[in-house]
């Protein structure tokens, strides 16, 4: 009896000093803001920042699959504003919207598919495949609609947004799936186990027969299936297609990556710390926002915290000896 | 591998078949659509050009006039004598914070709130002229809960949300520009049919009522371009001697601006007059004619009163311009809500065009420097 306590209680020491340091960052940030603001802890402001998190969650899960390859896909903010404007001028051109929705989601699979072929085909360094993609994504975003936003009446845009299912807002809990799709894919199948492979050590699955240009071509595939869902979310946040609503979200993806602990050189992290470094940004946002904080401030403030947090982290790991 | 690869390419093929087709028939659905369409988010906007508007019918030349506001004079000038009663908190949320309209903006309310006595919440998003994220602004001061909003939606649609969210809580907002989807507290700004009209006249009384006219347009996509340059040419047809040679669009900027006018120069070399639908095209013309050696016998039109516009015109090279005036349509704006809150007394109409032709908007040679040193809303 004894001995079985001891062995519940001896992980759980470790395993709360193991919590990546931005979970800590993130409980002393919300300390401050509900001193600073009364409102702050209120059930509504809670849900609130769910919800906002909600979509560059699942753009930051895809970054992070990306990272854990030695990547970056500097193309899942424009392929995530496609989305939303394909999605809207397929359904104003009189298809079924779900089947519009599908279709969308397609293009940007098709998209990540190319940027897979051009990093290990073509040998060119993600960072630059990645941006000339973001580039042409874009522009075709823009010439959809002849670079104005597009409009285009329907309930689900609404529903999506405010249903609550067990007072969670929907958007959250599509984060909440695509989270768990994204878990079991990485800790569970030959293809999780083959993004850590291709991060880590390349030629040792090279030697191991596994088909490397397959494997980029289906993280790629599938960071743009994330950044299609997340193209969806925001369609219906704000209820439009805007052909630049996502630029810059994969530099805020990378941002929450590194935050949660994934690191840049081998294969090393976990789509975990990724919620945590998600949350950490947008509760800053947020809680700037509510403490009425200029936007002049804001990026400064935003980048000083970031750097300070993945500073620590470093530090930390180092005394750590890991 | 090889199978989804082609199932996906036939997807990709059918939706680019879908997108092309699709063109002509959404175009004919737009115009049966209720709402009115979507505006212009991408087009980047020169100090106070691309503010779009849905809904300029509602505003007729002569409802400017009959309104007595509650404020006196325009731009940096503007006053009040009302105070607020309490310390309300009224946030004013723009594009963006390097434009200096938008910065004008800002400015005209947190001059109302020390005027008055209220506090002013100035935000902005952090990615220029991102709707998702003044929806995420608006959101976020909903929960601390402020009194009024004082907008300048990015997009007509995609502010709707936040607008929803703050008219469930009966939260007054005020949009300068561009309006949002539904009717709001109220709608403020220049009524941009009226600033073609008014200094299309004035050109065409300067250079005697005859003579060969060139207009630069905006944007083709945007409504705020479109209105001004329906504006120009109703004003043009009081004179049957002027004749308008060419219209094209420079897009709101100074170089294209500069370009279209020295090509356009190339054919008609006996232009007496050359019209920019904002100052940075009619700056950019300015160049063009001096290159061309005509300086001295092309008479230029503006809009705004920009700093370089103003500049111009009081060296002698711009004719005239119109004060667009952020500063006092935002403080404008935020008198009306404070008033509101106070009393609960409405604005009389919804769209309350500001400043209108009894604001003596125009500006000349003969006022620019009273306007550089008192009204000017860019100081």
């Amino acid at each position: 009896m004894n001995a079985n306590v001891q062995a519940v209680k001896t992980p759980l020491g470790p395993r709360l000093r193991a919590l990546p340091p931005v979970v800590w960052m993130l409980v002393v940030l919300a300390l401050v803001f509900s001193i600073t603001t009364p409102q702050y802890f209120a059930l509504a402001n809670l849900r609130n920042i769910l919800v906002q998190s909600s979509a560059l969650m699942i753009l930051a899960f895809a970054q992070t699959l990306i990272v854990l390859t030695q990547g970056t896909d500097l193309s899942l903010g424009a392929q995530a504003s496609l989305v939303t404007v394909l999605w809207v001028s397929l359904a104003k051109a009189g298809i079924n919207i779900y089947l519009a929705a599908t279709l969308s989601v397609c293009a940007t699979v098709i998209v990540g598919m190319c940027n897979g072929l051009l990093v290990s085909k073509g040998k060119i360094p993600p960072f630059i495949a990645t941006f000339g993609m973001q580039n042409v994504v874009s522009s075709i975003a823009l010439l959809t609609t002849a670079g104005s936003s597009i409009y285009f009446s329907h309930y689900i845009f609404q529903f999506v947004t405010e249903t609550r299912f067990l007072f969670v807002p929907l958007p959250v809990w599509i984060a909440a799936l695509m989270f768990a799709l994204t878990w079991l894919l990485l800790y569970r199948t030959k293809f999780g186990v083959n993004i850590f492979g291709l991060g880590g050590n390349p030629e040792a699955l090279v030697l191991a027969g596994v088909n490397t240009v397959k494997s980029y071509v289906k993280v790629y595939a599938y960071a743009g299936f994330l950044a299609g869902i997340c193209g969806l979310i925001t369609a219906c946040r704000v209820e439009s297609g805007q052909p630049v609503v996502g630029m810059g979200w994969e530099f805020e993806a990378v941002a929450a990556t590194l935050l949660g602990g994934t690191s840049l050189r081998e294969g090393r992290g976990g789509i975990s710390g990724t919620i945590a470094g998600v949350l950490l940004l947008t509760v800053l946002r947020n809680g700037l926002n509510v403490s009425g904080i200029s936007a002049m401030y804001q990026n400064a403030i935003i980048g000083v915290i970031v750097m300070l947090a993945i500073v620590i982290d470093a530090m930390v790991r180092r005394v750590r000896g890991d | 591998m090889k199978k989804i690869c082609i199932i996906l390419l036939s997807a990709a093929l059918l939706i680019t078949m879908f997108t092309a087709c699709s063109t002509p028939p959404a175009s004919g659905k737009a115009s049966q659509d209720s709402k009115p369409p979507a505006q212009s988010s991408a087009a980047p906007s020169a100090p106070s050009s691309a503010e779009p508007h849905a809904s300029s019918s509602q505003a007729s030349p002569s409802q400017g006039a009959d309104i007595e506001l509650p404020t006196t004079g325009i731009g940096a000038s503007i006053s009040t004598n009302l105070k607020a009663n309490e310390k309300y908190t009224i946030a004013c949320i723009v594009k963006n914070s390097t434009n200096p309209y938008m910065v004008g903006c800002l400015n005209g309310v947190q001059k109302a709130a020390e005027d008055m006595g209220f506090e002013a919440v100035l935000m902005a998003p952090s990615t220029n002229d991102s709707v998702e994220e003044q929806v995420k602004i608006m959101e976020d001061l909903i929960q601390k809960g402020v009194d009024g909003f004082v907008l300048v939606p990015v997009d007509t649609n995609g502010i709707m949300p936040g607008v929803r969210k703050a008219m469930e809580q009966n939260i007054p907002i005020a949009t300068i520009g561009t309006p949002a989807a539904v009717d709001t507290f109220l709608r403020t700004g220049v009524d941009y049919t009226e600033t073609g009209r008014l200094v299309g006249k004035a050109v065409a009384e300067k250079i005697g009522g005859k003579g060969e006219v060139i207009i630069l347009e905006g944007p083709p996509g945007a409504q705020n371009a479109q209105e001004r340059l329906a504006g120009i040419k109703e004003s043009f047809e009081e004179f049957p001697d002027i004749k308008i040679v060419a219209s094209q669009t420079a897009n709101f900027k100074r170089t294209e601006g500069m370009q279209v006018t020295e090509n356009l120069l190339q054919k008609h070399k006996s232009v007496s007059a050359i019209i920019g639908c904002n100052d940075e095209m009619a700056i950019g013309a300015i160049q063009a004619i001096k290159a061309a050696g005509l300086e001295g016998k092309v008479t230029v039109g503006g809009f705004d009163g920009n700093q370089d516009g103003s500049s111009a015109i009081y060296d002698g090279s711009l004719y005239i311009s119109y004060n667009t005036d952020p500063f006092g349509s935002s403080y404008l704006a935020a008198v009306y809500i404070a008033q509101f809150l106070n009393d609960g007394t409405e604005p009389p109409q919804y769209f309350i065009p500001f400043p209108s032709e009894v604001d003596k908007p125009l500006i000349t040679a003969e006022n620019v420097v009273e306007y550089m040193a008192d009204i000017a809303w860019w100081n």
